[in-house]
């Protein structure tokens, strides 16, 4: 089957996925909501926000000091771009799927890979 | 599981996650700042209620209304997360402004009931009648927000 224009392996892992939703619908969300929000580890977290980090897909922020001191994490203009093509091309797995002269081809490729 | 499949408890995951967002942005609110909001609006409804001309208590009323603003918006920002621009659609606006007006109307309604009383500090009253009224209209305001950007 042909992945959608747009399929981004990197985002694709349900881990990530989650957390790259999250923040798609956000400006900004704090690392504990984050964590809390995805049931992750300290750890596990920052691994994936690195790896959107490096990708250049996220933007880590320090605000406050002391108590007060919080972590943002933010989505970058080419995170979202990459998420929104992202929607698009499941969106377009879905339909393909729906539309009647597209069904036997979509079943066809059911044992290909598409993602992680 | 099947592309499909696979695709569609994607979409859904991202339509859970937004939910979260919704709650995220309305819940964690700066305390500080939304006691100041509160407190402001009952003083602007104090206003009314000042043996003053009633130009001028109506120029406080409006000034702690526009304070109490201030101060909600500044406890927003203090929340976990902040709702990204695209997520305030038309719908979002929608209920957010029937919000408004259902609470508008409440206050017309009170102030006109009051003022056909003798109650001492009665417009006071209405201000604390009104903050009662968001504070427990919070979590209905929250179900409609997350249905309107569902």
């Amino acid at each position: 089957m042909t992945v959608p224009a747009g399929f981004d392996e990197l985002i694709h892992p349900p881990t990530r996925l989650g957390l790259v939703a999250l923040l798609a619908a956000a400006q900004w969300a704090e690392f504990s909501f984050l964590k809390e929000s995805l049931e992750l580890t300290d750890s596990a977290l920052s691994k994936q926000v690195s790896t959107l980090a490096e990708a250049g897909y996220a933007e880590v922020r320090k605000e406050g000091a002391g108590r007060r001191r919080r972590t943002l994490v933010m989505l970058t203009p080419l995170g979202r771009a990459a998420f929104d093509g992202h929607v698009a091309a499941l969106r377009q797995l879905v339909d393909r799927a729906s539309t009647p002269g597209l069904r036997q081809g979509a079943q066809q490729g059911d044992g290909s890979t598409v993602g992680a | 599981m099947n592309h499909t499949d696979d695709a569609q408890a994607r979409l859904a995951e991202i339509a859970k996650r937004r939910s979260q967002v919704i709650d995220g942005a309305s819940r964690g609110r700066h305390r500080g700042w939304d006691a100041a909001g509160m407190i402001a609006m009952i003083a602007g409804f104090g206003a009314l209620d000042l043996p003053v001309a009633s130009g001028l208590s109506l120029g406080l009323l409006g000034v702690a209304m526009v304070a109490a603003l201030v101060c909600f918006t500044r406890a927003g920002r203090h929340s976990r997360a902040v709702m990204h621009p695209s997520q305030l659609t038309g719908r979002f606006w929608a209920v957010l402004g029937g919000c408004a007006l259902a609470a508008g109307a409440l206050t017309l309604a009170g102030m006109w009931l009051v003022g056909r009383s003798d109650l001492p500090l009665r417009n006071t009253l209405i201000g604390v009648l009104l903050v009662v009224l968001v504070v427990a209209g919070e979590p209905l305001y929250r179900a409609l927000v997350r249905r309107a950007a569902a």
